[in-house]
C-alpha cells in the first residue's frame, strides 16, 4: 500500500452557485440599504439596534459576504466586504455553499435555516429576532408573495401599493445605486 | 413527518440512581482527572448537599483544587472570568457544577475560558462557533427543571451592558450528569411543582417546535410521560425517592429535547415576565403553557393531540375521539396546573404571581424580541403577545 497510489482529492467546485450567492449577497446588502430609506417596518426594527451596529452575512470559506451598518434614524448602509466578520456585532456564517444558495434564492427562509443548523453566528445574539424580522421584510419585497409566504411564518403587514412601488424602486435604483 | 434536515447532539453520560454520586471518583478517573474545581451556591451548602458530594469522594484519589460556593442566582461574566483565573492558579484539571441553572451555566463559561486559555468570556459569545473539545466537566443538578445539565447553551449576564449573553455550542455539554435522588429530596413542594412545570414546558414546546425532529420527540415524549405520572406525587410527598428520581430523569430528557429542538412563545413570555416582573421562571412556565398551546393549536393540532397519551395515559387517550384530543391535552395541562395550585399554592395566573397590568406593554415588547420566539410555529408579534398576556392574567 504505497502512498503515491492514494492521491489527494481536492473539493469539487460549484462555480454557478458561488456566482449566484455572490450576486445575491450584493443584492441583499443594497436592498437592505434601499428599503431602510422608505419602509417603516424595517426602520422601526433598525431603530432598536445600537447606532453603528454592524451585521455580516457570509458564505465562508471561499464565498462572498454582505454587511450592513446602522447609521441612525432607522437607516442601514451596505458595506459589502468592508466590515471584518470578527469585528461585527453579529456575524452570520452560512455553513455550506449549497445552504447559502438555497437561502439566497428563496428556497430556505431564515427561520428554517436556523432550524436546520444551516448557519453559525458569532456575537450578540440578543438582536437575532429583530434581524430575522428585517430579513423577512426584505425578502417579502424581493420575492413574489407565493415564494415569500413559504419563507416565513406570516407575511409582514405591508400595504399593497407600498409593496409594489418599493419593490420596483429596490430592483432599479436600489440595486444599482443603493438609493 | 421527517424534517428535510435536522441535527441532534447528546454526548452526555447519564449516571442515575438513589446514590448515583458514589460513581463520581470513577467518572473522573475515566477522564484522567483528579483535581476538579467545584462550583456551587450558598443554598446548596446550607441544605447539606455539598457534604453528599464530599462524602462521595471519600477514600478516592481526587483532591478538590478549589471550591467556590457563592454563585449568585444570575451568573455573570465577571464571575466567570474570575473563576477561570482561579482554576488556572490552582492547577485544576476538570470542573464539577453542583446546583441549578446559574451554577451550571457559570461552569460552562469557565470551561470555555480554561480550555481556550483565554481570559475574557465576551470573546466567545455566539452560536455554533466555538471549537472544541473542552475540559472534562461534570454536573450534579439540584433541581429537576432547568435541564441545563443536558443543554448546549449557557446564558451569562453582562453587568456592564445589562444584557444576557448567549453561548450555544455542543462542546458546552458536560461529560457526565449525575441524577442523584438525594440532590432533590430537600426541594419544598412549591419549588418541586415550579421546576416540574418548567421541565414540562421544555418537553411540550420542543415537541411542537419548528425544529422538532424524531430524536428530540422521543426524549420529549418520555419526559412528558414521567412528569404526567410523577409530578403530582412528588409535590404531594416530597420524600418519595422514586418520584424524585423520575422527575430528575424527566428534566434531563426534557432538556435534551429542547436543546435539540428549541422552545417557543411560552418561554418568550416567561423570560420577559421574569425579567420585567421578577417572577420565577417555573411559575411563568406554569402560567403561560396552556395559552401557548392554544395559540399554536392551529398549526400543531395533530402534535398537541398526540401528547394526550404521555400526559394523561392510554385510557383517556383511547376514550377521546381524535378531533378532540388537542383540546383535551390542553385541558389536562390546565388540570395539572390546578392540582399543583391545590398541592403547593403554585400561582395559576399572572395576577396570582403578583404581576401588575401596568407591566403588560414592557413584558410584551420584551417577549417578541426573545430568541425563543424564532422557533415558535406561530409568529409572535406584539398583538399576539398582548393577547396571551391578557388571557394569562386572571
Amino acid at each position: 500500500m504505497e502512498a503515491k497510489n492514494f492521491p489527494d482529492i481536492k473539493p469539487n467546485r460549484a462555480l454557478v452557485k458561488v456566482a449566484v450567492n455572490n450576486f445575491m449577497l450584493f443584492a441583499l446588502g443594497r436592498a437592505m440599504q434601499s428599503l431602510s430609506h422608505n419602509d417603516p417596518l424595517i426602520q422601526n426594527e433598525v431603530r432598536t439596534w445600537p447606532e453603528n451596529f454592524s451585521l455580516v452575512l457570509g458564505v465562508p470559506p471561499k464565498g462572498n459576504q454582505m454587511s450592513v451598518r446602522s447609521v441612525g434614524n432607522g437607516r442601514l448602509r451596505s458595506m459589502g466586504k468592508q466590515i471584518n466578520p470578527e469585528d461585527a456585532e453579529v456575524s452570520i456564517q452560512v455553513k455550506s455553499v449549497h445552504s447559502g444558495f438555497r437561502m439566497l434564492t428563496g428556497q430556505l427562509g431564515p427561520d428554517a435555516a436556523y432550524a436546520q443548523h444551516a448557519m453559525s453566528a458569532k456575537g450578540d445574539l440578543s438582536y437575532t429576532v429583530s434581524v430575522v424580522r428585517v430579513l423577512d421584510t426584505v425578502e417579502a419585497y424581493l420575492f413574489p408573495s407565493f415564494i415569500a409566504k413559504n419563507l416565513m411564518k406570516s407575511l409582514p403587514p405591508i400595504p399593497f401599493w407600498r409593496k409594489h412601488l418599493l419593490r420596483l424602486k429596490t430592483y432599479t435604483l436600489g440595486l444599482l445605486f443603493g438609493i | 413527518m421527517i424534517p428535510h434536515h435536522y441535527e441532534f447532539v447528546f454526548p452526555v453520560k447519564i449516571i442515575s440512581g438513589h446514590s448515583a454520586l458514589d460513581n463520581l471518583p470513577a467518572a473522573l478517573a475515566e477522564a484522567d482527572a483528579c483535581r476538579p474545581m467545584v462550583v456551587t451556591d450558598a443554598g446548596v451548602v446550607k441544605v447539606g448537599l455539598l457534604k453528599v458530594l464530599l462524602d462521595a469522594l471519600a477514600e478516592s484519589l481526587v483532591t478538590i483544587g478549589a471550591l467556590y460556593d457563592q454563585t449568585p442566582p444570575d451568573s455573570s461574566t465577571d464571575l466567570v472570568n474570575e473563576l477561570a483565573a482561579l482554576y488556572v492558579a490552582k492547577s485544576c484539571d476538570s470542573l464539577i457544577a453542583i446546583g441549578g441553572g446559574s451554577v451550571i451555566d457559570t461552569c460552562k463559561g469557565v470551561n470555555i475560558l480554561v480550555s481556550k486559555q483565554a481570559t475574557d468570556i465576551h470573546e466567545f459569545k455566539g452560536a455554533e462557533s466555538l471549537k472544541g473539545p473542552l475540559k472534562p466537566f461534570y454536573v450534579v443538578p439540584t433541581t429537576a427543571g432547568t435541564g441545563s445539565e443536558a443543554t448546549s447553551a449557557a446564558v451569562i449576564h453582562d453587568p456592564d451592558k445589562h444584557v444576557k449573553m448567549l453561548f450555544i455550542s455542543e462542546w458546552l455539554m458536560p461529560r457526565a450528569t449525575f441524577l442523584d435522588t438525594r440532590m432533590t429530596l430537600t426541594l419544598p413542594p412549591k419549588l418541586t411543582a415550579a421546576t416540574g412545570a418548567d421541565a414540562l414546558s421544555h418537553a411540550i414546546e420542543a415537541y411542537i417546535s419548528i425544529q422538532k425532529n424524531p430524536m428530540s420527540d422521543a426524549y420529549a415524549w418520555q419526559a412528558i410521560t414521567l412528569i404526567g405520572t410523577y409530578l403530582r406525587q412528588a409535590t404531594a410527598n416530597p420524600s418519595d425517592k422514586d418520584s424524585r428520581l423520575a422527575l430528575a430523569n424527566a428534566s434531563t430528557m426534557a432538556g435534551t429535547a429542547f436543546s435539540n429542538a428549541q422552545v417557543g412563545c411560552v418561554h418568550s413570555l416567561g423570560h420577559a415576565t421574569g425579567e420585567v416582573a421578577r417572577v420565577p421562571h417555573g411559575i411563568c412556565m406554569n402560567i403561560f403553557l396552556p395559552w401557548g398551546l392554544r395559540l399554536n393549536q392551529s398549526k400543531r393540532e395533530k402534535e398537541i393531540g398526540e401528547l394526550l397519551l404521555p400526559l394523561a395515559g392510554a385510557d383517556l387517550y383511547a376514550q377521546t375521539p381524535a378531533p378532540e384530543r388537542a383540546a383535551k391535552t390542553i385541558a389536562e395541562v390546565e388540570r395539572l396546573k390546578n392540582d399543583l395550585y391545590e398541592l403547593s399554592g403554585l400561582p395559576r395566573t399572572l395576577k396570582e404571581a403578583g404581576v401588575s397590568r401596568d407591566q403588560r406593554d414592557e413584558i410584551c415588547a420584551t417577549a417578541i424580541n426573545d430568541g425563543s420566539a424564532v422557533m415558535n410555529p406561530v409568529e409572535l408579534d406584539l398583538k399576539t403577545a398582548q393577547l396571551l398576556f391578557d388571557q394569562a392574567y386572571d
